[in-house]
């Protein structure tokens, strides 16, 4: 008897357990998608915090130089005494610039070329060596001067920067390396001076025609790359020797690392439709619809190799 | 709350909110980051903005001052890189493309940080994000000054794309986190499944031996703590399968000492209610009463008997005993004077081989012990007993092959002084060797009881040797004679367990 009931009692309690672990899983299963579900809303609501904050944000921001480093008594030199910089300073200023990949725009440095001296430099030295004593070709001498002798351009950009490997670096580095690019433009075409940020040596001209009026590409003569070296601070540079190699002519320096390069060349849009030309420096040059521009460019190359003049500089 | 359950739930919590924080804390860097990045560009681009607005007001001079405004702004507006305004100290607007119209506390701010950053020579840009409804942008205002004269620039930098994207990380996240989560569940409960099942095997095992299936195991397998878990409750189930035995055995014997007990006490008791009754309801010669006082006698004596050896096995059960140290041969010439007449009697010869030795025994208890084997050996009519007793190899312990006759088993005892009690008589059935030492227990017990046997001869026997840490060997080929041996431990061991 008292077994019976015992069994009778175990089924009831084992169908109470069932009904009870049903019951558990139920809501357990509730639970889950209520709790999923208030992550989810949560986490939407935490991020709209997050955004509301990001979002009305007002604050400063600061527009700084680069801080100077390193010692600067190797880099006494200012605008009018480009003489300083002797071969092996030169080559290694030219192989940083031409190491970094990344230009940083930043406010002048002590001891740099302020914006207006910029602009100034550039337009006589480039009048000075290049236009009077350079010999450019009759084309370009007609699209860029005026009746006074004087570049006729409608606008003028200059802006300083220095290269970096990094975007948005802000290294220090010392004030010589920094260059200027200043750009003088009008409908015809454009003119860009990469300078010497300290000095305003002008280690790269770039004349760029956008007409079609060249048919034959013109030859870089002696005369206009000797002109170029000397308005790059090169001493004596008519002891260089001249090379033409199809379009593209040097000027060696006996016992030198740094040599002048020339080159011509003509860039075809011949399948038409609208093109915007932008020059090295990023700005927009003119848009438009053309079918072809010639480009002539003068710099100043070394075969340093970046970092061993830098180094001993910097020590 | 089911296991089960506790480990599906928390790991859910656990997993759900870990997954969701991450996804929060990634999403928040990302969108932090993204919006700094934006504000570098803002910053880059009021610098390059700020050098073409110089530069044009440079070679053009002061702009609202030569109404070349419409001239120089074209110029700017083709110089710029994003959507600029340029603005006088005054806040008139020179030149604007921009979405925004700043208000003038904009400007009020800008020249009040401005002027905070003079000593220092540092150019303040203040900044303010705005939000859209279908994006936003960043504006930036500076102050400039060209040719003697402050101007305002404001630059505005689209950041619809920057939030469209971190908007479409956190929908994709929201996602991935449901899709994430959705699998997760499903593993977590096979997790929790994995987890429960070897307990829940055991908890069924429990039930099943709580229910008597005592010989129910586990197959126990890893050598994780569930492993562990299995391995000792196997060990538990083993160890109360012993014990559930042993008890069983005990209480049979129990039942079985009781009915012997009944069974012993009623056989005389029988004989002697019979005759008394036959004395007292009849007049009976001399003769035939006497017959009858004879029977009532023997049957009391046999009673006396019974009494007496349970008493003795009841005392050896509870009683304690100090073992001493005693020679050998002493203790053997003593006993051979006891029992060397009885032997006689009974027409057995009695040998004895004794090597001298130091034992540790209880003089009475080892006595009664011998006195009991002898009997027994002369109730099997024996022609000769030999009782011999010799030191076993010196130090140690060794296995010998050996029946107990307590555990019937081959078992490991200690070497030590063996003492052999051997016969000639009918010896004992090997079927009957497991049993013999149980109280009451007779192989023949129409001839035993013939000899006022009671079963309970072996049994103290047993008991005795157990007292001296030893045990019973009884080795029979139940035709040819008995050997009954036990070991005295030697004199350093005994005296150890003393």
């Amino acid at each position: 008897m008292s077994r019976n009931r015992d069994k009778q009692e175990m089924n009831k309690f084992n169908g109470s357990r069932r009904l009870g672990r049903t019951a558990q899983i139920l809501w357990l299963v509730i639970f889950t998608g209520i709790f999923v579900l208030g992550n989810v809303f949560c986490a939407h609501g935490m991020f709209g915090k997050i955004e509301d904050r990001l979002l009305t944000e007002t604050g400063t921001m600061h527009l700084t130089a680069p801080e100077v480093f390193g010692s600067q008594d190797g880099w006494n030199g200012s605008v009018q005494s480009e003489d300083a910089l002797s071969q092996e300073q030169l080559a290694d200023i030219l192989t940083y610039w031409k190491h970094g990949t990344v230009k940083v725009l930043h406010e002048p440095m002590t001891g740099q070329l302020s914006l207006e001296d910029a602009i100034r430099v550039g337009q006589e030295r480039l009048l000075q060596y290049m236009f009077q004593q350079g010999s450019l070709p009759q084309l370009t001498q007609s699209l860029f001067l005026g009746q006074d002798g004087q570049l006729a351009v409608d606008a003028t950009v200059a802006m300083l920067f220095f290269r970096s490997e990094e975007e948005g670096s802000m290294d220090a580095m010392i004030p010589y390396y920094g260059c200027w690019s200043v750009s003088f433009s009008n409908s015809s075409g454009r003119i860009q001076l990469i300078m010497n940020a300290v000095t305003g040596q002008v280690w790269t001209a770039t004349f760029t025609l956008y007409a079609d009026a060249v048919d034959e590409l013109p030859v870089i003569s002696q005369e206009s790359i000797t002109a170029f070296a000397v308005m790059a601070g090169i001493h004596e540079a008519e002891k260089g020797n001249y090379v033409l190699t199809g379009e593209d002519a040097f000027l060696y320096f006996e016992g030198s690392e740094i040599y002048a390069k020339g080159s011509c060349r003509q860039i075809d849009y011949s399948f038409g439709g609208a093109a915007d030309y932008y020059a090295v420096d990023g700005t927009a040059a003119s848009s438009g619809e053309r079918t072809g521009m010639t480009s002539y460019s003068y710099e100043l190359c070394t075969i340093t190799e970046y970092g061993t003049t830098a180094r001993s500089v910097a020590e | 709350m089911r296991l089960f359950t506790k480990i599906f739930f928390c790991s859910m919590l656990v997993f759900s909110v870990a997954f969701q924080m991450a996804g929060y804390l990634l999403m928040r860097y990302s969108y932090e980051n993204a919006i700094a990045q934006e504000k570098k560009y803002a910053l880059s681009q009021f610098q390059y903005n700020k050098y073409v607005v110089q530069s044009a007001i440079y070679t053009n001079g002061q702009l609202e001052v030569l109404g070349q405004q419409q001239v120089a702004m074209s110029e700017l507006g083709w110089g710029m890189s994003s959507a600029a305004g340029l603005y006088c100290e005054d806040g008139t607007e020179l030149y604007s493309n921009l979405t925004y119209v700043p208000a003038e506390e904009f400007f009020h701010e800008t020249q009040t940080e401005a002027e905070k950053l003079q000593e220092s020579g540092e150019n303040a840009v203040v900044y303010r994000v705005l939000r859209e409804d279908e994006g936003g942008s960043i504006l930036a205002c500076g102050q400039l000054t060209q040719n003697e004269r402050r101007y305002f620039l404001v630059i505005e930098t689209d950041i619809s794309s920057t939030i469209d994207n971190q908007k479409t990380i956190m929908e994709y996240f929201q996602k991935l986190y449901l899709v994430i989560l959705g699998f997760g569940l499903i593993l977590i409960w096979i997790l929790a499944l994995v987890l429960t099942r070897p307990i829940n095997r055991i908890s069924k095992m429990a039930k099943r031996i709580a229910d008597g299936n005592y010989k129910e195991r586990i197959s126990a397998s890893g050598r994780d703590e569930i492993g562990e878990l299995a391995q000792n409750f196997n060990q538990m189930a083993q160890t109360i399968e012993e014990k559930i035995e042993e008890l069983s055995d005990a209480a049979r014997q129990r039942e079985d000492f009781v009915s012997n007990f009944a069974h012993e006490m009623k056989t005389p008791l029988t004989s002697v209610i019979g005759y008394a009754d036959m004395l007292y309801q009849k007049e009976l010669p001399r003769n035939a009463v006497r017959d009858a006082a004879g029977y009532i006698l023997r049957e009391g004596m046999r009673l006396e008997t019974l009494s007496l050896k349970l008493m003795e096995l009841t005392v050896l059960n509870r009683q304690e005993f100090s073992l001493e140290c005693l020679q050998a041969e002493d203790v053997f010439r003593d006993m051979k004077q006891s029992v060397q007449l009885l032997c006689a009697d009974r027409g057995a010869a009695l040998h004895m081989e004794i090597t001298p030795y130091e034992l540790w025994v209880e003089y009475d208890l080892l006595k009664t012990l011998l006195l009991n084997l002898i009997d027994n050996a002369l109730k099997a009519d024996c022609r000769d007993i030999w009782i011999t007793g010799e030191a076993e190899e010196d130090g140690g312990f060794k296995t010998v092959r050996a029946v107990s006759a307590s555990e019937g088993t081959e078992e490991a005892i200690e070497c030590g002084y063996r003492i052999a009690v051997r016969d000639n008589g009918r010896g004992i059935p090997a079927a009957e060797i497991g049993r013999i030492t149980e109280a009451f227990y007779m192989v023949d017990k129409s001839r035993s009881r013939n000899q006022h046997g009671a079963g309970l001869g072996l049994a103290l026997a047993e008991r005795i040797a157990k007292i001296h840490g030893s045990s019973l060997i009884i080795e029979s080929d139940g035709a040819s004679g008995t050997t009954v041996s036990f070991r005295v431990k030697r004199e350093e061991a005994a005296y150890e367990q003393k």
